[in-house]
């Protein structure tokens, strides 16, 4: 039979004391964090495994980011194609109409004018940029 | 503490010597023992199992206390471990490194305890292998002025092995040749910074080929060449090579000083047919009247990664167009990695003519190269094994060994736990002895020896090939708008070695000031951009990082971080574990020493229950017999009175 010493008993109740606050104190970590593991050493496989699987989710986001770029530059792309599209359609029936040979110099000169704006603004569609 | 133990050591022979018990004392050196074995692993012994009666410590069969005397440990400064120290049992010190001059050592804690001898025979260069000549286009007075050059060029990134062995020959290797076959063959044998032009010719006159280099050397051969008139040219002409013709009818060359082999073809193929030449990746360059240096430059550059050209950074090189002294450019060559095995081999068209390689300055009109700087290998042998190193710091090298033809292409670790550091020629020897091997100290010194710092060169490796695979990528890619024309730009500054290369990462700051360099578009392999919409290098950096460029090709960026956190935190798990499993032994002994020297309260009570009633019994004794002795004395007797 063993003999059991006070300072045994002491001892064992100090040391399982310990491991409970232990277990307590990480517990209390994870209420506080909200996090599952603090370190790598904590699981190493579920900590590898999470960060495959939160670098997947950056990569998502980013492509998700990409495709909205993508969507703005052609929905962008798009409004300006109209816009030149009724651009050129002005200027046509601009033609069309000053082609019939009534007009005089300064109705001429006012579609001239009128023509060269349009140019102006066709320009400025082609350059029309997306964010820089 | 190992003097205080000794102290009372002598304290406690006085007291003993006058017959005294110095319980106090004893118990005092008991703590003190307990403390030091919480420091290191020492094996105590007492009195009663020595037959000299001493009160011993020792640490591995080396005393540190016996008796008052003592040993201390002491600290000694490593030379060669960054100002760090080992610890040592004092009157038993020892230098790792007994030649300082020729090699310094780091070693870890795992290192076995072994002596090894090292014989450095040649340090590296530790430099890049770079090829043109200042001043050689004398009329280039503008990088973008058309050269008038027309012809093709061809390069090749490479060398072989020491040993070069090749294919086996019954007869002879060329016959006396037919009317239509080709009568001149050229090739260039390289070995370090030496290096000779060979021809092998046909004597019409004399009927036989006659071989000569460069140098002047000539010697005339069979009428059919045999492998023995190569070997013996040779043998004849160069010391650094020893050649043979081996039993089994084959031509081996040797570098008799360990340099790497490189041969390659002219004109002809005479190296291809013995089946010596080297195999890396050649490409041909063309180049038409109305390039410029840049556009050459460019083609060059753009040859990486492109179909069946080379496709990693050891492969190839980068152009560039730098200024002589006098005002004219001129067109460099530098291979991306440092180290002898990437020579550049720079040969001419198809037919072996060198025109252009020689009017752009790379090659010399008899063929010979024009090298600014040559690199040169670090060749030790260590305990006999034969290896060679393109850095002077190193804990792999590549070994010389038969298996792989003597190329020494395979990394392999020199001796586990030991990191070389060369610095001079000669012979040193590494002793490696491990006085303290366990308790708190040995804890520090192993993460500091081999925890940290193998955890730092994973991230030197992870930024040394990052920055090399994009800078290879980067190179070979066109900036946009005004530098639509500019290929050969770094991405991240250039990191010539991978030790220490994680702490010198930094992105090239001509990119930050403009960041039209960012080189996005692909060459269309004329030396011009693919245009500026075009993100072919882009896609292909991105792709990067799913390509398997880490631990020697075998992880991507991404897998190579995963193990490494894995292994950490594998590493972290285990140490914990055996941490708790060593708690819970420790905790099990103290229990049991305890159930020895413990006091139990409940067993005092007993006892002096116990002792009370023995007291009591002895009084009641004493009573009874004083009662006796007071009726013996005072009632008996009286009779007579």
């Amino acid at each position: 039979m063993n003999r059991v010493t006070n300072s045994m008993m002491n001892q064992i109740f100090l040391s399982d004391m310990h491991s409970n606050l232990e277990r307590m104190l990480k517990l209390q970590r994870q209420m506080s964090t909200g996090k599952l593991h603090q370190k790598p050493s904590d699981d190493p496989l579920a900590v590898g495994r999470e960060l495959s699987i939160s670098t997947t989710i950056f990569e998502n986001e980013q492509y998700l980011k990409n495709l909205d770029d993508a969507m703005m530059w052609l929905s962008n792309t798009d409004a300006a194609l109209n816009q030149i599209t009724d651009v050129m359609q002005r200027i046509r029936e601009l033609a069309v109409y000053a082609g019939n040979g009534t007009f005089n110099e300064t109705e001429y000169a006012a579609v001239a004018e009128e023509i060269s704006q349009l140019q102006e603004e066709l320009m400025n569609t082609a350059n029309f940029s997306v964010e820089g | 503490m190992i003097d205080q133990i000794a102290a009372l050591n002598e304290k406690i022979a006085q007291v003993k010597a006058v017959g005294g018990n110095p319980n106090d004392l004893l118990d005092r050196r008991d703590l003190l023992t307990e403390k030091l074995s919480e420091l290191i692993d020492i094996s105590v012994s007492t009195p009663l199992q020595e037959q000299d009666g001493d009160f011993k410590i020792d640490l591995h069969g080396k005393v540190l206390v016996q008796g008052s005397r003592t040993r201390h440990l002491v600290l000694v400064s490593v030379s060669g471990n960054e100002g760090f120290y080992d610890v040592q049992v004092e009157d038993n010190l020892f230098d790792h490194v007994d030649n300082t001059d020729v090699l310094l050592a780091a070693i870890e804690q795992k290192a076995p305890t072994a002596v090894h001898s090292v014989l450095v025979e040649r340090l590296a260069s530790e430099t890049n292998w770079k090829v043109g000549s200042p001043g050689s286009l004398p009329n280039v007075a503008s990088p973008d002025q058309a050269l008038n050059l027309h012809g093709d060029f061809s390069l090749q990134v490479s060398s072989g092995g020491v040993v070069k062995t090749s294919h086996q020959f019954s007869g002879g290797v060329l016959p006396p040749p037919a009317s239509n076959e080709p009568r001149d063959y050229i090739f260039r044998l390289a070995a370090g910074g030496f290096e000779r032009v060979i021809s092998v010719n046909w004597n019409d006159t004399g009927s036989r080929w006659e071989i000569s280099d460069n140098a002047g050397n000539a010697l005339s051969a069979s009428p059919t060449l045999s492998l023995q008139d190569l070997s013996d040219f040779i043998n004849t002409n160069y010391n650094s090579f020893n050649a043979s013709v081996t039993s089994d009818g084959r031509l081996s060359i040797e570098s008799s000083d360990k340099h790497l082999i490189s041969l390659v073809d002219i004109k002809g193929d005479l190296t291809s047919q013995l089946g010596i030449s080297d195999s890396a990746k050649t490409v041909t360059i063309s180049v038409t009247e109305e390039d410029s240096l840049n556009a050459i430059a460019n083609k060059i550059n753009g040859a990486y990664m492109t179909d069946g050209g080379p496709s990693s950074p050891e492969e190839w090189l980068r152009a560039s167009v730098e200024q002589a002294p006098d005002g004219t450019y001129y067109l460099t060559l530098e291979s991306q990695v440092m180290g002898e095995a990437q020579r550049i081999n720079v040969s001419g068209d198809e037919s072996g003519g060198l025109y252009v390689a020689h009017n752009l300055g790379l090659l010399n009109s008899d063929g010979s190269t024009n090298f600014m700087t040559t690199a040169e290998d670090a060749f030790i042998s260590f305990d006999g094994r034969k290896y060679l190193s393109s850095v002077n710091r190193f804990t792999e090298a590549r070994q010389i060994t038969p298996s792989d033809g003597y190329s020494a292409k395979n990394m392999s670790e020199v001796s586990s736990g030991i990191t070389l550091k060369l610095a001079g020629t000669g012979m040193a020897s590494v002793r490696v002895e491990h006085h303290v091997q366990g308790g708190k100290i040995y804890g520090t010194l192993e993460a500091r020896d081999d925890l940290i710092l193998s955890h730092l060169s994973a991230f030197d490796e992870l930024a040394y090939r990052l920055a090399l695979e994009m800078n290879a990528l980067h190179y070979s890619g066109h900036g946009m708008g005004e530098n639509a024309d500019v290929t050969g730009t770094a991405f991240f500054v250039p990191l010539p070695r991978q030790y220490g290369a994680a702490r010198s990462l930094t992105v090239n700051p001509l990119l930050e000031q403009d960041s039209s360099l960012i080189a996005a578009a692909a060459d269309d392999g004329e030396g011009n951009s693919l245009g500026s919409g075009d993100g072919t290098k882009a896609l292909a950096m991105a792709r990067l990082k799913q390509t398997k460029v880490l631990s020697g090709g075998s992880a991507d960026f991404n897998e190579f971080y995963l193990s490494f956190i894995a292994e950490l935190g594998a590493q972290g798990r285990r140490t914990v574990t055996m941490a708790e499993n060593q708690r819970a032994l420790t905790d099990q002994i103290n229990a049991q020493r305890q159930s020895v020297m413990g006091v139990n309260i409940d067993e005092e009570m007993m006892d002096i229950v116990k002792f009370q009633q023995a007291f009591n019994a002895m009084s009641r004794y004493i009573t009874t017999i004083d009662e006796m002795l007071d009726t013996i004395i005072n009632r008996m007797g009286i009779v007579g009175r």
